[in-house]
């Protein structure tokens, strides 16, 4: 894009949003005298421009800012410390529906606190029933002669002579 | 050098201490400017002056925490622009509730009275409102962002940097929008622009 055409471009952008300045409206008149072919473009342009700037506004209604103001006033702002508890907006719309929705939390909070409280207690009695099993076991002096005895018990052919002694 | 405050934004900050009357003020200025805004986008007047007072409401309750950062126009048209794409969003969620619905409190509300104005004088009117009618119905189905570029564009009190501060996007990205927005505009009412119909005799269009 050359020079001209930045200044032309720049001209549109112009137009796009308000009225030519004199200035502006001399380099257009330079630009398009330069570049017949750039003519019917503006038109197009300029047609645009003035449906745009003519479209009709919106209707307002005559009370529209005495209804805003009432609406603003029933809308206070709400307080700084209210601003603290902005997690508190989820909780259900009236006081009694909010006191029994924190009562059912605190509930809860409570009853899986106990619960994990009891679930502790249990592990430890279970943890302690282990050690005084091992507390329970044969003495070591009952245990010296456990080698033979394991040894004994791995004699696989029964003891002919013996068994007859003992008949 | 200090730049001196934004005369909205001095309004605000009287807001922000409990001042009714500066509020007000706030509210002649830009009601007509943001309704305008909700009529384009949602071509309804009744939802766009809900629109326009869920706005005002809004800058009313952010009056506390308001800190001038910004101009005030852009402030609010970002808040508008929101309320807008969220009404729309919402009108493709549940396409047969109207704005009203989400506003219990209308029954307590004064109705609405309106002025009876007459736009146009009437050898003129039929050609004029069916050119107006043209180019609301190619606006209305231009892609959202890009009606709302071109809706900003012919606000007064909005910049090029500022309209891409509301859209949430570049300077170039702007202009892009409203270049794309005013070529598709242009084909579909070409067979008018070239008939002349829309009045290329008039004195203010030598511009």
């Amino acid at each position: 894009m050359n020079m001209e055409e930045r200044q032309f471009q720049e001209i549109k952008e112009a137009g796009w949003r308000r009225a030519l300045s004199s200035d502006e409206k001399a380099a257009l008149q330079r630009f398009l005298a330069a570049h017949p072919e750039a003519q019917e473009a503006w038109r197009e342009e300029a047609a645009l421009n003035h449906l745009l700037e003519r479209l009709p506004v919106a209707p307002v209604s005559t009370n529209f800012t005495a209804r805003v103001l009432q609406a603003a006033q029933a809308a206070r702002p709400r307080s700084a410390w209210r601003d603290w508890f902005a997690w508190y907006g989820w909780l259900p719309e009236g006081r009694l529906p909010r006191l029994a929705m924190c009562s059912v939390m605190i509930g809860l909070g409570l009853f899986s606190f106990r619960e994990s409280q009891a679930g502790h207690r249990a592990k430890m009695a279970r943890e302690l029933a282990g050690v005084s099993r091992v507390a329970a076991l044969p003495s070591m002096e009952w245990l010296k002669d456990f080698d033979t005895i394991n040894r004994i018990s791995q004699v696989k052919v029964a003891d002919d002579d013996l068994l007859a002694a003992l008949e | 050098m200090a730049t001196p405050l934004d005369p909205d934004a001095a309004l605000m900050l009287r807001v922000k201490r409990g001042d009714m009357k500066a509020f007000e003020e706030l509210v002649e200025k830009y009601k007509q400017p943001i309704i305008n805004m909700g009529f384009r986008m949602l071509r309804d007047s009744d939802e766009a002056e809900d629109l326009a007072q869920s706005v005002f409401i809004r800058v009313h309750q952010s009056a506390g925490r308001y800190e001038v950062s910004a101009k005030f126009s852009t402030w609010i048209f970002t808040i508008a622009r929101r309320l807008c794409l969220n009404e729309i969003r919402r009108r493709g969620r549940h396409p047969a509730e109207s704005i009203d619905s989400s506003q219990g409190d209308r029954e307590d509300q004064a109705p609405r009275q309106f002025e009876d104005v007459k736009t146009f004088s009437p050898p003129e009117a039929f050609l004029q409102e069916e050119l107006a009618q043209k180019i609301e119905e190619a606006l209305s189905r231009l892609p959202a962002q890009q009606r709302l570029a071109i809706v900003l564009c012919r606000q007064d009190e909005l910049s090029y940097e500022e309209i891409a501060r509301v859209l949430g996007c570049s300077v170039s990205a702007t202009k892009s929008l409203i270049h794309r927005g005013r070529e598709t505009l242009k084909a579909k009412i070409k067979p008018y622009l070239r008939s002349g119909a829309w009045g290329e005799d008039d004195p203010k269009l030598c511009r």
